[in-house]
């Protein structure tokens, strides 16, 4: 009986085992499919900003998803109408149209957003400038017309692009924005971000738990991930086709902005000339950056500092971020020896390098 | 230990049960990727049309039109690639094909955008 009882043991043991696992294996996977029936992911997509838009939502109240989906969808085009250089009526057009004649009236909202431009302007020395905008349409970059443009006017368009002579002011009657003669104001380089961030305390305040907002490759998630673990966002890869990422950023509850010179071009004699302007030429900037990837919990920032890094290159660029607090970065550059990415050390184990013909260097900063 | 011999099978037994489940549940969740995907043309937000993408079909091109623009499609072999298009950067024609579950492709003068269903390694990638 003893011995009889000393060796059933163990197979009980086994036995009980092997049972555990296997039930395990079938209530993990009757989960997942009952999961996917009340957890669900809405999605929606739209053309704005001259952009195409999407967020993702997560969650199980699909009322409440698509009413948040919807109050996004109307907030992009609030602002697209407040901030956008192509609508006649938006504020920026109207700063625009009376430059160098009068203080314009603008929602307050405008105005802070063009005070947070100013404020990375100064502290870039310039690289970033909301008043590129007379650069940006001479050369028409995007558009049909997209030409080189004679000298003479580009040196003009130069010379009117200089953040300092533009001034806000708030009043008790409102916001008040002047520009001097023939500025032209231009928050191509920012509205994104701020927009991101509007969407993003919009989704929170209407209860959503989890969401990606990706508004033409301006990225922003919060929340968890729909897969276990952090979100993971490629970083498009510069010299490849739109789409192709080069490596990937785990992260959460932060936007992930890249910008660089693929975006939008035109050629011409064998030239490629893109849209990132360098407000000190007029030109195209000639940066040694192939592209740069801000990672910050705010997309105002991100997006500013993505362009003015870009515009400053590599050595400028590494010694300013230096100076920024909770910002990480992503840059590309080209070298002699091949194509090499620098990650700064917050981000250093949240990136994973994809792309074969990279290298990756140490961590920065 | 003293096992009996029906012990012994027995616990073979097992062990085999237990290594083959592994291995179906195993394979099962990792070969995900379908032999069989959708296409999702998308314009202006709105879902135009749905070209289902199989291993081994015949190629296909179709057309998709917008304010007097046009972008030409083809699907073969569980693929999909806009091959032509009438506007000035044509990105979504430099794209090639698209075959891998979340992949697109997008023509931003036509407001098109050209996804494939289903996960993608990344939930999405900036530009």
């Amino acid at each position: 009986m003893n011995i009889k009882i000393g060796t059933s043991r163990p197979m009980a043991y086994l036995a009980a085992a092997a049972v555990t696992v296997i039930l395990i294996i079938f209530l993990y996977a009757a989960n997942r499919e009952n999961g996917s029936r009340s957890f669900q992911k809405i999605e929606r997509e739209s053309y704005r900003l001259g952009t195409i838009v999407r967020i993702t939502l997560y969650g199980e109240d699909s009322k409440k998803l698509n009413n948040a989906l919807d109050l996004s969808m109307k907030e992009i085009e609030r602002l697209e109408n407040l901030l956008s250089v192509n609508i006649p009526s938006s504020d920026v057009s109207l700063v625009n149209r009376a430059s160098g004649e009068y203080p314009v009236k603008v929602t307050e909202e405008t105005g802070v957003l063009l005070e947070r431009a100013l404020e990375w302007s100064e502290r870039t020395g310039g690289a970033f400038d909301p008043t590129v905008g007379k650069i940006v349409k001479l050369w028409g970059i995007g558009t049909e017309s997209a030409a080189i443009p004679g000298s003479e006017q580009l040196k003009q368009a130069v010379e009117l692009t200089n953040f300092r002579k533009i001034s806000v002011v708030h009043k008790a009657e409102g916001t008040f924005v002047q520009t001097a003669k023939g500025q032209r104001l231009d928050l191509g380089g920012i509205a994104k971000g701020y927009v991101t961030d509007k969407v993003r305390a919009l989704l929170i305040n209407e209860g959503i738990g989890s969401a990606l907002i990706d508004l033409g490759g301006n990225i922003a998630v919060f929340g968890n991930s729909p897969k276990p673990g952090n979100w993971k966002i490629g970083l498009q890869h510069p010299f490849m086709p739109r789409g192709e990422y080069f490596g990937v950023a785990e992260v959460s509850d932060v936007s992930v902005v890249t910008s660089g010179a693929y975006e939008r071009y035109f050629e011409s004699g064998g030239i490629r000339y893109h849209h990132i302007f360098d407000p000190a030429t007029g030109y195209p900037a000639r940066s040694d950056l192939a592209s740069v990837t801000i990672i910050s919990e705010d997309s105002t920032d991100a997006d500013a500092l993505s362009t003015a890094l870009f515009v400053m290159g590599f050595e400028k660029g590494i010694s300013f971020l230096r100076e920024l607090k909770n910002i990480e970065a992503v840059l590309v550059t080209k070298k002699p020896e091949g194509t090499v990415v620098y990650v700064t050390k917050g981000l250093s184990e949240g990136f994973v390098l994809k792309s074969q013909d990279m290298k990756r260097e140490p961590a920065v900063q | 230990m003293g096992m009996k011999r029906g012990d012994r099978a027995m616990l073979g037994i097992l062990m085999v049960i237990l290594v083959a489940s592994g291995v179906v549940w195993g394979t099962r969740s990792m070969t995900a990727a379908p032999d069989a995907m959708t296409a999702e043309i998308i314009q202006d937000g709105k879902l135009l049309q749905r070209v289902s993408l199989k291993k081994g079909d015949p190629a296909r091109e179709f057309a998709i039109e917008y304010k007097g623009g046009r972008n030409r499609l083809k699907a073969e072999d569980g693929k999909i690639a806009v091959i032509e298009a009438d506007c000035p950067d044509k990105d979504c024609v430099k794209r090639g094909w698209l075959k891998r579950p979340g992949d697109s492709a997008i023509c931003l003068p036509h407001r098109l955008v050209i996804r494939l269903t289903g996960e993608s390694e990344v939930d999405g990638v900036t530009w």
